[in-house]
């Protein structure tokens, strides 16, 4: 069976937490509080997402 | 002659409007008709409703940034917004016929910038309102992404108690008529704000306001009269493109993705950011999507989305440029 270190959908959380990191850069400062939150969103998901998988996975082996 | 060409131009801006609700509006509706929640001429009276009810519901934060945040007021002329336009709708109209759901708005203030640097040069724009519309190109279908997938979730948990999937879908079938109308309420008061913004700036322009006035309310009723009929017409493409090509919804996904684009679009209409209810949409769609497992989104359809995100402005800007150019050369 292809396993692979991280899930495919946490890693493109990840991504799009770095991207919202990196679109501070030209973010308006009153609007940092968005970007900030959304980044921290992300990897908050992306995190779920990686241990949903981790959690899944092993009980697929399991069965 | 001043007059007869602004109210031409005023009357180019409200079909602009038209053709925002005809392209636009239809994104409020695809998961209601996708759901077969209602039959798709219902679901464009519901919308239409809503879209023109908005303007009593939210402010005009939007319009003014469109009005003095885009490009250099001083500049802004007859021609300058009969370009805006031209480019604007051009682009909506050739988005529309290849089916891609790109962004009026963007559309919008890309016309604006086009015809502003052909008018007086790259100056003219204003960095800040440019930055942060440009900002929230990227945040809003986020944002969208993230509230759909953890509206989603939490609903899946609550409801997952509840063993009866049948009696679930049809308690959802009913709420995503109000999910629907928020999110049209939402598109209503971002996406007509933009007309009144561009009129308002018009108005600036040709001497008829003060710099400091607010939207008049005349130019309010008829950006809403004119984005509801556009919403009663209908883009059945675009329709057929946001709800069954790109992931397929039930009730309680078309619930959870237009609550999460509403949330979003109240948000940046009170804070004043233009942003494209299709972005938005479509995050939110993609976010329901991605909660069951990641190949329910059609990546595909996606990145054809991306890049009708990413052309949008250049291209916009290119025909007003053009058109302004033109104008110039004629007057």
């Amino acid at each position: 069976m292809k396993t692979s270190f991280i899930d495919r959908r946490a890693l493109i959380f990840y991504v799009f937490g770095i991207v919202a990191l990196v679109m501070l850069i030209p973010c308006p400062t009153d609007f940092h509080y968005v970007g900030e939150i959304v980044a921290t969103a992300y990897f908050v998901l992306g995190t779920f997402s990686w241990l949903d998988a981790i959690f899944r996975a092993r009980s697929g082996r399991r069965k | 002659m001043s007059d007869f060409l602004l109210v031409v131009v005023i009357a180019l801006a409200l079909i602009f409007d038209f053709v925002n609700g005809f392209h636009d509006a239809a994104n409020s509706i695809a998961t209601v008709v996708a759901t077969r929640v209602l039959t798709p001429f219902k679901a464009v009276l519901w919308a239409a409703f809503w879209n023109f009810i908005a303007f009593a519901v939210l402010g005009t934060e939007v319009a003014k940034t469109i009005a003095k945040g885009v490009i250099d007021q001083n500049i802004i002329s007859i021609g300058v917004i009969f370009a805006a336009l031209v480019g604007a709708v051009f682009w909506n109209l050739l988005t529309a016929w290849l089916g891609l759901p790109s962004s009026s708005s963007h559309a919008l203030i890309g016309g604006m910038v086009g015809a502003g640097i052909a008018k007086a040069g790259g100056h003219v724009i204003l960095l800040e309102g440019l930055k942060k519309t440009g900002v929230f190109i990227i945040y809003s279908p986020m944002i969208g992404l993230a509230l759909g997938l953890v509206l989603i979730i939490v609903i899946m948990w609550v409801f997952s108690a509840f063993k009866n999937i049948k009696m679930t879908n049809k308690v959802f079938r009913r709420m995503q008529l109000v999910s629907a109308a928020a999110f049209s309420l939402g598109h209503g008061a971002n996406d007509a704000q933009k007309t009144m913004g561009l009129i308002l700036a018009l108005l600036i322009g040709a001497g008829k306001l003060g710099p400091d006035a607010d939207v008049p309310l005349w130019v309010v009723l008829s950006a809403h009269t004119a984005i509801g009929l556009g919403t009663m017409f209908g883009g059945w493409k675009i329709v057929k493109t946001m709800g069954n090509k790109l992931t397929r919804l039930q009730p309680m996904g078309g619930f959870a993705a237009e609550t999460a684009a509403a949330v979003t679009l109240f948000f940046t209409s009170a804070k004043g950011i233009p942003v494209s209810t299709t972005h938005t949409i479509t995050g939110a769609i993609v976010g329901v999507g991605s909660a069951q497992r990641l190949s329910a989104v059609r990546w595909g359809v996606a990145r054809k989305v991306v890049w009708a995100w990413v052309l949008t402005i250049p291209g916009a800007a290119i025909v007003s440029g053009l058109t302004y150019a033109v104008v110039a050369a004629l007057s």
